[in-house]
């Protein structure tokens, strides 16, 4: 039984250009306990789909199609009320850049009280008990909850931000990018603490990355996102082994791999397309070196090609052999049916408010 | 430095450099081309000139002169076709006072403007350039003129020496130069760095032609956008102290009406289109030069009005 | 930290002094230059050569300038403002008189606009890109536009002529005695005087708080604090007011200082349309009755009450900004 089923979702951000489908009707199941991480490169919808499941979008978002059920509730069918009473005591969001999350004008144990009793209903007496505990948890001194963030090294803030995370027992926690901005000493203590608290707490996680090590190193399940999809979906191990999506392929390449390490590491050529006119077919084609003709006119569905483990790509039969080539730099220098020159979309993020 | 000095533009923002003449007035244009609020408040302008020139043409009467028929005056008469906006307990017609009271307004404001943006630009110019005590005293005077009350001084001056709108406008330039002076010393300090002005000093030019050459086209902007705001400062000084009974007796202002009105009981009568017309146009062209200083801003501070 | 904080409100209070010192300078030379004599008010055109004469020596206006320049500061420094020609009383008691008029009216004004400014800018911000922000923003745009003698003169023309509810003049009824200050700021007669006034000013003071505000609340409500607020379930009420709105505040305080210079300076034209007995109606009927020794007082007692609130807003901008009062904690 899933924590939280995904149907067919689209968010699409009305931007001067025209209308930017950033989640093009995926579709996922997540268990219980699932550590699921999703993965591609930045445009790809993944922050997109996160800031969907608790409607926390930007203002020129909308989201015309598909249902978000959460413990057998409709997300999107609440109402504001409800699903702000459901953010944070049941769906906890750890953001991109949680470095300029913490208000810089309270001291940070302050803020962790805030969440504590406004949304936790403690008295304040028990959520500074609490406070000092969720630091422990996490790694910090109690006495560094009466410094301001700007005390704080990018360390301790993200330490500090999953410490308000999980200040209230959250059944599913969402985290976007939790590394980043860090590094790569500090995202590897983090990513322990992580793994040491999925484990205990017992916790569904979702975690949107664009490096995907740091899916091999916490995650048990992948779902690769791309132009808006899901292009590929199964467990973190038959992933590593036997990816069945090109652009996962391009993906392993272009990372330095715990699990898998790599002496050459490849990217992929281009960008992810313009979603406001996405390429007919297959929106992986004009990159992808194996595309052949159908790869430009028609759109690969999800399929299953093994237990658990489903790719949307017209050539799933023949991968094996694909796999082969892939490993082989020059297949990625050739790519053909590059129209035209492919360049970084704008951001559909940010919209401009209207002149005053 | 003190925090009450800070301007409300932030001067650690650094405006858009500009060089070379081309270059400004194509900017110039840009700013009427690219804001919308900016072309309204040339539109709001260019009417009130083409009214102040072709006042005697627009308005049906002289604006000081006393309406009799058959020997009474004509004191008093509500709107009619006759008398658009009626006329003032002298008989005089309040729609012709209100043509002719766009002259003074443009008159002050445009004088005041060139003067405080003049005043202002000079100042910038020579502190920011040659710095040490020049510098040091020009920001002390400009600290001490943020401190001066500017209406009580307007007052004094010009009752002690004559109304005259001149005098209104001398004390305006006394005191105002304080904004545009400090932004643009601020601005020529991070001018004066850049390449062009080396290769200048170089090449045996002297101060002055420096200054004035090669540093005062890139600041320009500046003065415009500050000049632009003190028409609007300028025509509201005028119709404050004309209303405050020390304007030029013989100039017909908004003010004057104002102020006229307010001796003349028309509030006890209700006499709102007495009134109510001189304060919107003064509103209107005040509102204009704010509009303009905006479009300056958005050009010269484009990260000011990201949101 | 105490060393130099008070080495801050030294140099602070020595600046605003200096301010004073060029002002009374200014105003001495201003009127001693004036064309016309300065008694011209003051004499009876009955009176003799040698009356005349006893009367320049009465008023120390027959020493040479400079001496009557040091006499003037040595005076000042004492509170002694001379006497008025017109009103042949102590200038100093008559401007104290009246100062607590102006004040009452100043910060009465200055509070309601502010407070209406900031929760007007917390407003305005919050329904961004709303036909109400733009309504907002054009309707601030004109109040900070429009003369403020002409609003009260609308004012009074609705409120007090038309409708009648709020008299049209003065600070209290006349023949109304109050025993002490008290009883006036505790009646009602009097604050039902101040309604209009005080609308008027505010009216006009209001747009600068709100549209600092505005801009400023946009801004902080695109840092990433305000969206972890949101995945975190806060009212859009807390995040507004705890945190955004404690964040976008302190630029408002900085420009305080500038409102309340303004405002001083406003208080001028908005006594004189309301009859409200101020330090700016005094300075006006004063300098119109050529009274140069009145004239001289109130103006330098507006120059105090502004130097004074600049430096009040300063120091409470220090306090304020943690950033600032670290700062100075670290030079220490």
């Amino acid at each position: 039984m899933a924590i939280l089923e995904i149907r067919d979702l689209v968010v699409a951000y009305r931007t001067q250009r025209g209308v930017v489908h950033a989640v093009d009707g995926v579709s996922l199941d997540v268990a219980p306990a699932q550590h699921l991480g999703v993965i591609g490169e930045s445009g790809c919808g993944k922050t997109t789909l996160l800031r969907a499941m608790v409607r926390v979008l930007p203002r020129n978002a909308s989201v015309p199609r598909g249902t978000i059920r959460f413990k057998g509730r409709d997300l999107l069918a609440l109402s504001d009320r409800e699903i702000r009473a459901l953010r944070w005591r049941e769906i906890a969001t750890i953001p991109q850049a949680s470095m300029d999350s913490l208000n810089p004008v309270y001291r940070v144990g302050a803020q962790l009280v805030e969440v504590l009793t406004v949304r936790g209903g403690l008295d304040r007496g028990a959520a500074r008990r609490r406070a000092v505990e969720l630091f422990q948890m996490v790694g910090l001194e109690s006495q560094a909850l009466d410094r301001y963030p700007h005390e704080f090294s990018g360390g301790m803030k993200q330490r500090a931000v999953i410490a308000m995370a999980l200040a209230l027992g959250p059944s599913l926690l969402l985290a976007d990018e939790p590394v980043t901005a860090l590094d790569v000493i500090v995202q590897h203590q983090i990513l322990e603490v992580f793994k040491r608290l999925e484990q205990e707490l017992d916790l569904t996680v979702i975690l949107v990355t664009h490096d995907i090590s740091v899916v091999a190193q916490v995650c048990d399940s992948v779902a690769v996102m791309y132009a808006g999809r899901v292009v590929e979906q199964a467990g973190t191990q038959p992933f590593f082994r036997t990816p069945y999506h090109p652009y996962s392929l391009g993906l392993q390449n272009a990372f330095p791999n715990l699990a898998q390490p790599r002496a050459e590491l490849i990217a992929i050529e281009g960008y992810p397309p313009d979603l406001v006119t996405p390429p007919p077919g297959c929106r992986f084609a004009p990159r992808c070196p194996f595309a052949v003709d159908l790869c430009h006119t028609q759109d690969p569905a999800l399929g299953a090609v093994g237990p658990g483990h489903q790719a949307a790509c017209h050539r799933t039969q023949e991968m094996e052999a694909l796999r082969a080539q892939a490993a082989d730099p020059e297949t990625w220098l050739q790519v053909s049916g590059m129209e035209a020159p492919l360049r970084p979309p704008a951001s559909p993020h940010v919209q401009e408010d209207p002149v005053p | 430095m003190s925090v009450q000095s800070a301007s409300l533009t932030p001067a650690a923002q650094e405006p858009r450099p500009v060089s070379g003449l081309a270059q400004f007035v194509q900017m110039n244009l840009e700013v009427f081309r690219r804001d919308r609020m900016a072309l309204v408040g040339a539109c709001i302008y260019l009417f009130f000139v083409l009214v102040a020139l072709l006042a005697p043409w627009i308005a049906p009467y002289s604006p000081l002169e006393v309406i009799q028929e058959n020997g009474i005056w004509l004191a008093n008469e509500p709107p009619s076709p006759r008398f658009y906006l009626g006329t003032t307990n002298l008989g005089r017609d309040i729609f012709s006072q209100l043509v002719y009271g766009s002259r003074t307004a443009l008159l002050v404001g445009f004088s005041a403007a060139v003067a405080v943006a003049l005043i202002g630009t000079v100042v910038g110019l020579v502190a920011g350039y040659y710095g040490g005590w020049v510098d040091t005293l020009l920001m002390r005077l400009a600290d001490i003129a943020f401190g001066v009350p500017f209406l009580p001084l307007v007052i004094v001056l010009v009752a002690l020496l004559e109304p005259s709108i001149w005098n209104i406008v001398l004390a305006m330039a006394l005191l105002l130069w304080r904004d545009t002076g400090r932004v643009i010393r601020s601005q020529v300090l991070t001018v004066k760095e850049r390449a062009f002005v080396a290769a200048a000093r170089i090449s045996g030019a002297g101060d002055l032609r420096i200054l004035f050459l090669h540093i005062a086209p890139s600041i320009l902007p500046l003065s415009f956008l500050y000049g632009s705001l003190a028409i609007g400062w300028a025509i509201l000084t005028e119709a404050s102290v004309s209303f405050l009974g020390f304007g030029d007796p013989d100039v017909v202002s908004w003010g004057f009406m104002l102020q006229d009105a307010f001796v003349s009981q028309a509030m006890s009568r209700g006499a709102y289109y007495w009134i109510v017309p001189p304060g919107l146009c003064i509103m209107l062209s005040v509102m204009a030069g704010f509009f303009i200083g905006r479009g300056y801003e958005e050009i010269l501070f484009p990260r000011l009005r990201r949101s | 930290m105490q060393r130099s904080v008070v080495v801050y409100l030294v140099g602070r209070i020595a600046q605003s002094l200096l301010v004073l010192w060029v002002v009374v300078t200014f105003l001495f030379f201003l009127f001693r230059l004036a064309p016309g004599n300065p008694l011209v008010a003051y004499i009876d055109p009955t009176f003799t050569e040698e009356q005349q004469q006893a009367l320049m020596r009465q008023f120390g206006l027959d020493k040479p300038l400079s001496v009557q320049y040091l006499v003037y500061l040595g005076n000042l420094v004492q509170g002694e403002l001379g006497d008025s020609f017109f009103y042949r009383s102590p200038v100093i008691e008559l401007v104290m008189e009246v100062l607590p008029n102006t004040l009452y009216l100043t910060f009465t004004s200055l509070l309601v606009a502010y407070g209406v400014g900031v929760v007007g800018g917390i407003l305005l911000a919050w329904r961004r890109g709303s036909r109400l922000e733009q309504m907002g923003v054009t309707f601030t745009l004109m109040t900070r536009s429009a003369p403020e003698f002409w609003v009260g003169m609308i004012l009074l023309t609705v409120f007090a002529f038309n409708l009648g509810w709020f008299p049209s003049s003065g600070a209290t009824s006349p023949g109304t005695l109050y025993a002490s200050e008290w009883d006036k700021l505790t009646s009602w007669d009097f604050w039902r005087h101040m309604v209009l006034p005080a609308t008027t000013l505010a009216l006009y003071l209001h747009g600068l708080p709100l549209l600092l505000m505005r801009s400023n609340m946009l801004e902080v409500l695109d840092e990433d604090y305000i969206t972890m607020g949101r995945f975190m379930g806060y009212s859009e009420l807390r995040l507004m007011v705890r945190h955004a709105a404690r964040n976008a505040l302190l630029p408002v305080i900085t420009a305080m200082a500038l409102g309340v210079g303004y405002s001083v300076g406003g208080n001028v034209v908005v006594e004189n349309v309301f009859g409200w007995p101020g330090l700016g109606r005094m300075l006006v009927r004063a300098v119109a009755a050529s009274d140069y020794p009145l004239a001289q007082g109130a103006f330098f007692l507006i120059a105090v009450v502004m130097v004074t609130m600049n430096l009040i807003a300063d120091v409470l901008y220090g306090v304020l900004d943690p950033r600032i009062g670290a700062g100075q904690q670290a030079q220490h």
